[in-house]
C-alpha cells in the first residue's frame, strides 16, 4: 500500500487528513481512489499544470501513467520550474 | 577539486578538453539569430505601452500602413484568444495585449517594414487610445483589498474558504509540520526579520532575437535564440492556433539565458508578420525592450522567524513569503516556500506563501527561481543565531544539516545529497581556515535547489572513419556540448574530439524539453549514454559478423571489440565502421527518455568583504564556493557555472534593481543605470567541486547550473554585518543603503 501524504493546502480537500494508505498500480488509479475517498481532490490533483508527484523522493511532472510501487511514499507537489 | 566519494576511474569524464564550439565563439564566427540575413528580409518592430495599466480603447493603424516600406501591421485583434484554463493563455496575452495593457512595455502592435527605421517610425505612427487605470507596483499594497485590480478573473486559491471577490493574490501555498508553538517554546534563542528584494533581470548579453520565414504553403521556419526550441515551437503554435507540424525551429547560438529564454516574446509576431508580408521578418530587441518587456525575477517580501536551543538545534521556523509575479501569476511563491528552510532539518514549521500580480513585466525563471530571496531571509537569521550562541556558523549548519532519509520540508524524503560534504569542504578550505584581513568582514551561507529531469532525446551516428556525431535537442547555454561529447567518448572509447556534438532543430532530433532546471547534462546526457550503449551492442554484433562468431563471444571495452576466446585480433571502432556497409549498413542509435532521479543540489559559500564606511561601497575581497556536482563531467564548465552563479548573486546582492517612477515607468532600462558586475569589480571566484555522485545517473551527474546563485545574497549580508555591525534586510545592498545602515546603527547586537 502506498503512503500518500497531503500538504496543508491539500488537507482542505481531505477534511484535515494528512496521510492515507492506498493500493494503486499507477498514479491514475491512485487519483481515482483518492477521489472516491475525498470527492473533489481528484480534479484538484489531476491538473497536470498544477501538480507533480514525488514517488519515493523522485519528483515527476505530468505523472498520470507513472507506476506506484507497493509501499511507496507519495507526495503531490508543485511542478518545478527552472532557470 | 574535492572528491568526496571514490568514483570509477574514467578516461574522458572529468577531463578538461577545449570545447567543440569554443573557437567559433572566440573568433566571432558563431552564428546568433541577429546575425542571420535572408533575401528580401524585412525588419519587425514592436509598439509598447507607455502606461503601467490602461484600457485599450482603440488602435488606428491606418497611418502606419500607409508609410513607406511598411508591409504588415498586426495588433492583438489579429490573434485568437485561448480558453481561460489554457496554460498558455497568459503567455499569449503577454506577447500582445488585448483589452488592457498591464505594464509599461506591454506589446500593443507590431510592424514589418523594409528597414529598421521604417518599422520603428511606422510603429510610432500607430495611434492607440488608452484609458489610463490606477496601477499597483508594490507587493504589500497590491495584496490589500481595494488595490487596483489587474485581472477580474483571479480568485485566490488555497484559502480556507472560497473567496467571493477577485484579487491580485493568485494563490496561497502552505507547508506545515509538527507543533510550531511547542517548537518555539523549546527555543532558547528566537530571531526574526522582514526581508525585501526588488525585481532584477537575468542580464544576458544577447537580446532576444528571431527570424521567421513563413511560406505560401502555410509553414514557417524560425531561427531564434532560446533555451528550448521545442517550447518555442509549441508556444508559437499555441499563440497562432497552428498545428506544431507547420513550424520548424532552428536553434541559433545563444548568448546567455539563465532562465529568461525559457519562454518566448517575439516569435509568433514575426511569423504572423512574415505570413502577411510574404517575406522573412527579423525581430531583435533593444536592451531597453529586454528590460521593459522580458522576464525579470520577482521582487519579494519575506518574513522569517527561527528558534533554536542553546546548543544550536533549530526547533522551529515560521515563514511568510510574498512574491510578485508581474502582470500574470507564476509559481514563484510556491517555489520559495519549498526552498525557504530546505538546507535545515526543522521538526516544527509553518510556511505560507502568496503569489501577487503587480503592474510590472511578467516574471520569468532565473537560476534557481525564488530560492535566493528565501535564502536571504533564512541564512541571515541563521547567522544571527550563530552570533547569539557564539557558535561557528558552519558548525551550526552541520548540526542542523539534513541527510539522506530525512524529510524535506516540501514533503519527500531526501535522497543522497551532498550538503554536509559542501559544509565540510568550506570548513576545511584554506579560505575559511585563514583569518579575515583586518577590517574585512566574513560571511557564510548555504543554498538549495531541486534540479529537474524531464524529456530528452539524442541520436548518435558513427561515421565511416570511426568518428561520431552526437545530435541532441538541448541548446548549449553552459558548455553542455562538451559534456555530451565527453560522455559519448567515455562510452564509445574514442577521443572526445573524434565526436562532433550538434544541437539539432525540431525536425532532426526527438522532442527535448527546455534547457532549464540544471537538466541538460543530467537528462540529455542520460539519453546520449543510452544511445551509445545501444551502439556498443550493435558494434559487438558487427564484430561477431566480421569474425563469424557468436555475439556472446564479443566484448566491448576501451573503444574496441575483443574476442573472449582470444581467437581474433581486437577490432577498433574505426575498423568496424569502415566495414559497416558490408556488415549491415550504417551504425546509429537514438534514445528518448523522461529522465528520473534528478539529484538535489546544494552550495555553501564564504566571502570576505571590505566596506568603505564613508561611502557605503562594498568590495568583495575574496569569495569561495563549494558545490555538489555529483560528478563533474567537464570541470571547467562546472566551475564556470559555479562562478557565474556567484557573480550574478553578487550583482543581485549589491547593485541590481528595477527602479520605477510613480507612474510605473522603468527608470533604469540600460546597463549604464542598471549595474551588473564586471570582471574588474570582482576577485577570482574560488571553486571547490564536491562530488557526491547521483546514483540515478550513469555517471553520477546532478546538474550544476543554478544553485550557485542562492547563497551569495545572505553570504554578503552576513559579511557586511561582520565588517560593520549593520544588519541589512533590503536589497540591493548598494552604497546608499549600506551607508544608511551604518549611520543608523542598524545591527542585531550579535
Amino acid at each position: 500500500m502506498a503512503q500518500v501524504h497531503f500538504s496543508s493546502n491539500q488537507r482542505r480537500l481531505t477534511g484535515g487528513v494528512a496521510q492515507v494508505e492506498v493500493d494503486a498500480a499507477t498514479v491514475r488509479e491512485l487519483l481515482r481512489k483518492l477521489e472516491e475517498m475525498f470527492p473533489g481532490i481528484g480534479a484538484h490533483l489531476d491538473r497536470t499544470s498544477a501538480t507533480a508527484v514525488a514517488i519515493d523522493g523522485d519528483i515527476i511532472p505530468d505523472p498520470m501513467y507513472e507506476a506506484v510501487p507497493a509501499d511507496a511514499e507519495v507526495h503531490f507537489i508543485t511542478p518545478l520550474a527552472g532557470g | 577539486m574535492t572528491i568526496t566519494e571514490q568514483r570509477p576511474g574514467y578516461r574522458y569524464v572529468g577531463t578538461r578538453p577545449v570545447r567543440h564550439d569554443g573557437l567559433d565563439k572566440v573568433v566571432g564566427k558563431a552564428r546568433y539569430a541577429a546575425d542571420l540575413v535572408l533575401p528580401g528580409m524585412l525588419y519587425g518592430h514592436v509598439l509598447r505601452s507607455p502606461h503601467a495599466h490602461a484600457r485599450i480603447v482603440a488602435i488606428d493603424t491606418s497611418a502606419a500602413e500607409a508609410m513607406p516600406g511598411v508591409r504588415a501591421v498586426i495588433t492583438g485583434a489579429d490573434f485568437g484568444d485561448l480558453p481561460a484554463d489554457d496554460p498558455e493563455r497568459n503567455m499569449t496575452r503577454n506577447l500582445m495585449a488585448r483589452d488592457k495593457v498591464l505594464y509599461e512595455g506591454h506589446a500593443v502592435a507590431a510592424v514589418a517594414a523594409t528597414t529598421r527605421r521604417q518599422a520603428r517610425d511606422a510603429a510610432e505612427a500607430i495611434e492607440v487610445t488608452y484609458e489610463a487605470l490606477p496601477h499597483t507596483l508594490d507587493i504589500l499594497e497590491a495584496m490589500e483589498p481595494g488595490a487596483p485590480l489587474l485581472h477580474e478573473d483571479i480568485f485566490t486559491t488555497g484559502l480556507d474558504s472560497e473567496p467571493s471577490e477577485p484579487s491580485n493574490v493568485a494563490n496561497r501555498t502552505c507547508y506545515e509540520r509538527g507543533d510550531i508553538e511547542q517548537g518555539f517554546a523549546e527555543a532558547d534563542v528566537v530571531v526574526e526579520g522582514e526581508f525585501v528584494t526588488k525585481p532584477i533581470h537575468q542580464g544576458y548579453i544577447e537580446p532576444h532575437a528571431c527570424v521567421a520565414d513563413t511560406g505560401q504553403d502555410g509553414k514557417t521556419v524560425i531561427w531564434c535564440s532560446s533555451q528550448g526550441h521545442f517550447r518555442v515551437r509549441s508556444q508559437t503554435a499555441a499563440m497562432l492556433g497552428w498545428d506544431t507540424s507547420r513550424i520548424k525551429v532552428i536553434p541559433a547560438e545563444i548568448g546567455g539565458g539563465f532562465g529568461g529564454k525559457t519562454t518566448i516574446y517575439l516569435e509568433p509576431l514575426a511569423v504572423e508578420l512574415s505570413a502577411r508580408a510574404g517575406r522573412p521578418v527579423k525581430m531583435v530587441m533593444s536592451r531597453d525592450e529586454v528590460f521593459r518587456a522580458t522576464g525579470p525575477t520577482p521582487g519579494s517580501v519575506i518574513r522569517v522567524k527561527l528558534g533554536a536551543t542553546g546548543d544550536g538545534r533549530i526547533t522551529a521556523a515560521k515563514a511568510w513569503l510574498a512574491y510578485e509575479s508581474g502582470a500574470f501569476p507564476g509559481v514563484w511563491a510556491m517555489l520559495g516556500c519549498m526552498c525557504v528552510v530546505s538546507p535545515y532539518n526543522v521538526e516544527n514549521f509553518l510556511i505560507e506563501g502568496y503569489e501577487v500580480v503587480v503592474n510590472k513585466p511578467v516574471n520569468a525563471a532565473y537560476r534557481a527561481p525564488s530560492a535566493p530571496m528565501a535564502a536571504f531571509a533564512t541564512d541571515t537569521l541563521v547567522d544571527e543565531i550563530a552570533r547569539r550562541l557564539d557558535m561557528d556558523p558552519i558548525d551550526l549548519r552541520l548540526l542542523n544539516c539534513p541527510n539522506k532519509g530525512d524529510q524535506a520540508p516540501y514533503g519527500p524524503k531526501w535522497p543522497l545529497i551532498g550538503l554536509r560534504e559542501c559544509l565540510e569542504a568550506i570548513r576545511d578550505s584554506e579560505h575559511y581556515r585563514s583569518r579575515p584581513a583586518p577590517g574585512h568582514g566574513r560571511g557564510v551561507a548555504s543554498g538549495f535547489w531541486f534540479n529537474i529531469g524531464e524529456a530528452s532525446s539524442a541520436t548518435v551516428n558513427l561515421n565511416e572513419n570511426g568518428t561520431a556525431t552526437v545530435v541532441t535537442g538541448s541548446p548549449d547555454i553552459g558548455g553542455s556540448r562538451a559534456s555530451m561529447a565527453l560522455m559519448a567518448a567515455e562510452e564509445l572509447g574514442i577521443d572526445v574530439h573524434a565526436i562532433q556534438p550538434v544541437v539539432g532543430d525540431t525536425e532532426v532530433v526527438g522532442f527535448t524539453d527546455v534547457t532549464e532546471g540544471s537538466r541538460a547534462t543530467f537528462a540529455t546526457g542520460m539519453a546520449v549514454v543510452e544511445a551509445c550503449r545501444d551502439l556498443k551492442g550493435q558494434l559487438r554484433g558487427r564484430a561477431a559478423r566480421m569474425w563469424d562468431c557468436d555475439v556472446d563471444e564479443v566484448e566491448w571495452a576501451d573503444g574496441q571489440a575483443t574476442h573472449s576466446g582470444g581467437e581474433h585480433e581486437p577490432l577498433a571502432l574505426a575498423d568496424i565502421t569502415a566495414e559497416a556497409g558490408r556488415t549491415g549498413g550504417p551504425l546509429g542509435a537514438t534514445a528518448s527518455l523522461n529522465a528520473r532521479g534528478a539529484g538535489p543540489a546544494f552550495s555553501v559559500q564564504v566571502t570576505d568583504v571590505s566596506v568603505d564606511e564613508e561611502t557605503g561601497r562594498v568590495t568583495v575581497e575574496r569569495y569561495t564556493t563549494a558545490q555538489d556536482a555529483g560528478t563533474a563531467i567537464h570541470p571547467d564548465y562546472v566551475e564556470g557555472q559555479m562562478q557565474g552563479g556567484v557573480v550574478q548573486g553578487i550583482g543581485w546582492a549589491l547593485n541590481e534593481e528595477y527602479i520605477h517612477d510613480a507612474d510605473g515607468v522603468m527608470e533604469n532600462p540600460g546597463f549604464l543605470d542598471y549595474r551588473i558586475p564586471v570582471a574588474s569589480d570582482l576577485p577570482m571566484i574560488e571553486t571547490i567541486i564536491v562530488e557526491v555522485p547521483n546514483p540515478n545517473h550513469p555517471y553520477g551527474v546532478r546538474g550544476v547550473g543554478e544553485v550557485g546563485i542562492v547563497p551569495p545574497i545572505p553570504a554578503l549580508a552576513n559579511a557586511i554585518h561582520d565588517a560593520t555591525g549593520a544588519r541589512i534586510r533590503e536589497l540591493p545592498m548598494s552604497p546608499p543603503r549600506v551607508l544608511d545602515a551604518i549611520m543608523s546603527g542598524n545591527g542585531d547586537g550579535g
